[in-house]
């Protein structure tokens, strides 16, 4: 009797943690029942990374639609996208609704069948609410497939040290400061004037200035057929040089971005710029507190810069795609980003209201009360649409190791240019 | 007992009733948990890695067979492998020393009978080892940082420059090493404590008697008396050497730092699958990464028995 109760719970200790892989896909799936009323109960999951802002809209979607339960899924960043990956290619266990970051986005983009085209939802009818340059993003090359509404953007602005400038004998004045640095060679001017006065480097980093910089040329590493061109583009190695001539100049502080040793970098003036996305300006409050009132700002030069935002897509292995497109053009729509800037920051994709109250009168006194709406506002109008093409992660990593060895080994540019480029053709074989 | 496959229905019956066969079934059950479990989890995911291996595949896309070209490239055109292959070793050699050596040293101390409070200090040498290694890697972060950093800030009051350890190729490693070392110090201390605790008093006595120095019993009846111990350690930190990931991660990022300084074989098989998606590359990477460690077991193995018969 005894030997046959160890048998039983064997038994049931081994299916049990054989049921452990099945259970869990089965309750994350989407169903459909009919409640009493007669209308459609329907569930939809939704994965999202942290920090989006979109949870508090999604509730108010679903008390005013009571049919619709969302489950709402966030995770950090890379594991986000890689959750996201991984069940793509498992062919189970994708949400209705994933967010995807622009970093990615054309990854996805590279295997369409996995995506609702939007399309066929009635996209086309709505995209053109969103800023054309973030439409481009969101499309395939020829504008037939879109793989998802675009939510926040991250246009660029430059943040300048007020104190700093003083100290010397630079105008601190907005205005007179953009008279100034209109182009990017007065920018190395100032930098100058700042080093030679004050002793402290212009940029954190040369990464920051090579993003920038880059940022404001349409093509980059990748022609828009896919081919690369990382090696024969000039605008690519325009943008290396000066980078380079940033480092070479003194008027970089070495500090990574992201470290702590960044925030505090910050907080104490150790740089006298940030070229910063609209998001960053809740990450400087965090970490850079005693710099408060000590920051401007102006429009980076010759353009903006854009630098981070996502979308909203529509994974083929959801079951309610009619109703996620619903939920997701209600969350994307105008009002609605409008409603996630007030509360959340997020700078909206949606250039009509770009002229409402709210955004024109946006100010904060850590930045000098400066029109920060206003000028995010201009600044996301001046982005231009950039190719990315599926890999580029794997062509501008090799890059940016070239430019940290300039930056911290005093390494030869050129030699480390020729090896960056030997490089990514070696990782795209494969 | 061994069934007979050419015996009639009845006697198959009866061998089914006999308590020898429930035997063997409920043995087979205790066991199938694990093995389920290591044929879903291990098994099947090593043999299909050496499939893929075979392939050129970004996870989402089509696999492409291209036989045995990833390994071609691996062996003859990849700088990156190397370099990781040759961090992977000067990280475990500047690590595993002196972790092993102090280890020693440490539990020797706390083996003394005149120290008080010895519960107290065996707990505490165990801490680093429980302790998050986020949390580790990020505290490690702030005493290597260049300019906020205490270690700089140490070297600035003693009138040296401020030393950017992270973009130089030994400043980097050595950070790395410590942070394991740091980890792992402790525990091994811990395991030497209880080998030398198992080693007989009276073989201490006796050699008092014969007029035996404190050093020369270390090094006559301790070292010998725990050499199986030590050749635990050995082994155990190079499985952990081999697979060192984490701490370079978060110390230097997923390239290693810029030129690859702390660029540990997993740290590229892991960047090469997950930054770059290169699924059929990554697979070639683990089964040589596999090659090497097999390599080096067996030249650990030669090393062991030629130490254990060394008397």
């Amino acid at each position: 009797m005894k030997k046959l109760g160890i048998m039983l719970m064997s038994f049931v200790l081994v299916f049990s943690l054989a049921a452990c892989g099945g259970s869990a896909p089965a309750e994350n799936a989407g169903g459909e029942t009919t409640d009493s009323g007669g209308q459609k109960q329907v569930t939809l999951n939704m994965w999202l990374f942290t920090g989006t802002g979109l949870e508090p809209l999604v509730d108010q979607y679903m008390k005013e639609n009571p049919h619709v339960k969302v489950n709402i899924q966030a995770q950090e960043y890379a594991d986000h996208h890689n959750g996201l990956v991984t069940a793509l290619a498992a062919g189970s266990g994708a949400p209705d609704i994933s967010m995807v970051e622009i970093g990615y986005l054309d990854r996805f983009k590279a295997e369409e069948n996995n995506f609702h085209n939007l399309a066929n939802f009635g996209a086309n009818d709505i995209m053109g609410n969103y800023l054309d340059w973030k439409v481009v993003q969101a499309s395939s090359q020829d504008g037939s497939f879109i793989f998802g509404l675009p939510t926040d953007v991250g246009p660029m602005a430059m943040m300048y040290r007020t104190d700093i400038f003083e100290q010397a004998g630079l105008p601190t004045d907005p205005a007179a400061l953009q008279e100034k640095i209109k182009t990017w060679e007065d920018f190395i001017t100032v930098g100058k004037t700042v080093k030679e006065a004050t002793g402290k480097p212009m940029v954190d980093s040369i990464l920051s200035v090579f993003d920038v910089v880059k940022g404001q040329k349409n093509e980059h590493y990748f022609d828009s057929k896919g081919e690369l061109i990382a090696g024969t583009n000039p605008e690519m190695k325009k943008a290396y040089d000066f980078a380079v001539r940033v480092a070479q100049e003194g008027l970089s502080a070495n500090i990574a971005q992201w470290t702590p040793e960044w925030g505090a970098g910050m907080n104490n003036g150790d740089f006298a710029v940030m070229l910063s996305p609209a998001w960053m300006m809740g990450f400087m409050k965090g970490n850079a507190p005693d710099s408060a009132g000590k920051w401007n700002v102006i429009q980076m030069p010759e353009g903006s810069g854009n630098w981070g935002g996502s979308f909203l897509t529509l994974p083929k292995q959801g079951k309610n795609a009619e109703e996620a497109y619903k939920l997701i053009s209600w969350l994307l729509s105008p009002e609605m980003q409008l409603e996630n800037f007030k509360t959340n920051g997020n700078f909206p994709s949606t250039p009509s209201i770009y002229d409402s109250e709210e955004i024109q009168t946006f100010s904060d006194p850590f930045f000098s009360d400066a029109p920060v709406g206003k000028i995010y506002a201009e600044a996301a109008q001046k982005v231009v649409p950039v190719y990315y093409g599926p890999s580029y992660v794997i062509a501008n990593t090799p890059i940016t190791n070239a430019l940290g060895e300039v930056q911290n080994n005093n390494a030869d540019p050129e030699a480390m240019w020729k090896d960056a480029i030997t490089q990514i053709e070696r990782e795209l074989r494969r | 007992m061994e069934p007979r496959m050419d015996a009639g229905t009845k006697k198959t019956r009866k061998l089914r009733n006999s308590q020898s066969f429930k035997d063997h079934v409920s043995g087979y059950l205790y066991i199938a948990p694990f093995f389920i479990l290591f044929g879903i989890f291990t098994l099947f995911p090593i043999l299909w890695s050496a499939q893929i291996s075979f392939y050129s595949w970004n996870i989402l896309g089509n696999k492409e067979f291209i036989g045995f070209q990833n390994f071609i490239w691996l062996l003859t055109d990849d700088p990156r492998f190397w370099k990781a292959v040759g961090n992977t070793f000067t990280l475990w050699i500047i690590s595993t020393i002196p972790q092993l050596f102090f280890a020693l040293v440490l539990a020797t101390v706390l083996n003394q009978s005149m120290l008080k409070g010895k519960a107290l200090f065996r707990t505490a040498a165990l801490i680093p080892n429980v302790t998050s290694l986020v949390a580790v890697a990020v505290i490690f972060g702030s005493i290597f940082g260049t300019h906020y950093g205490i270690l700089n800030w140490l070297l600035s009051q003693l009138g040296f420059d401020k030393f950017n350890w992270l973009a130089s190729y030994w400043g980097a490693q050595f950070a790395v090493a410590l942070m394991v070392t740091w980890r792992w110090l402790g525990y091994n201390a811990i395991i030497y404590l209880a080998a030398l605790q198992s080693i007989p008093s009276d073989i201490y006595e006796a050699a008092r008697i014969d007029g035996a120095s404190r050093v020369q019993q270390f090094f006559n009846i301790t070292i010998p008396m725990m050499r199986p111990i030590i050749l635990f350690t050995v082994i155990v930190s190079t499985v952990g050497g081999m697979q060192l990931f984490v701490e370079p991660m978060i110390f230097a990022g997923d390239q290693g730092g810029s030129k690859g300084q702390v660029l540990t074989m997993v740290l590229y098989l892991y960047t090469t699958a997950f930054t770059n998606n290169q699924f059929g590359y990554a697979s070639a990477i683990a089964w040589l990464m596999f090659l090497i460690i097999v390599a080096f077991s067996v030249f650990n193995f030669y090393l062991t028995r030629k130490i254990n018969s060394a008397d």
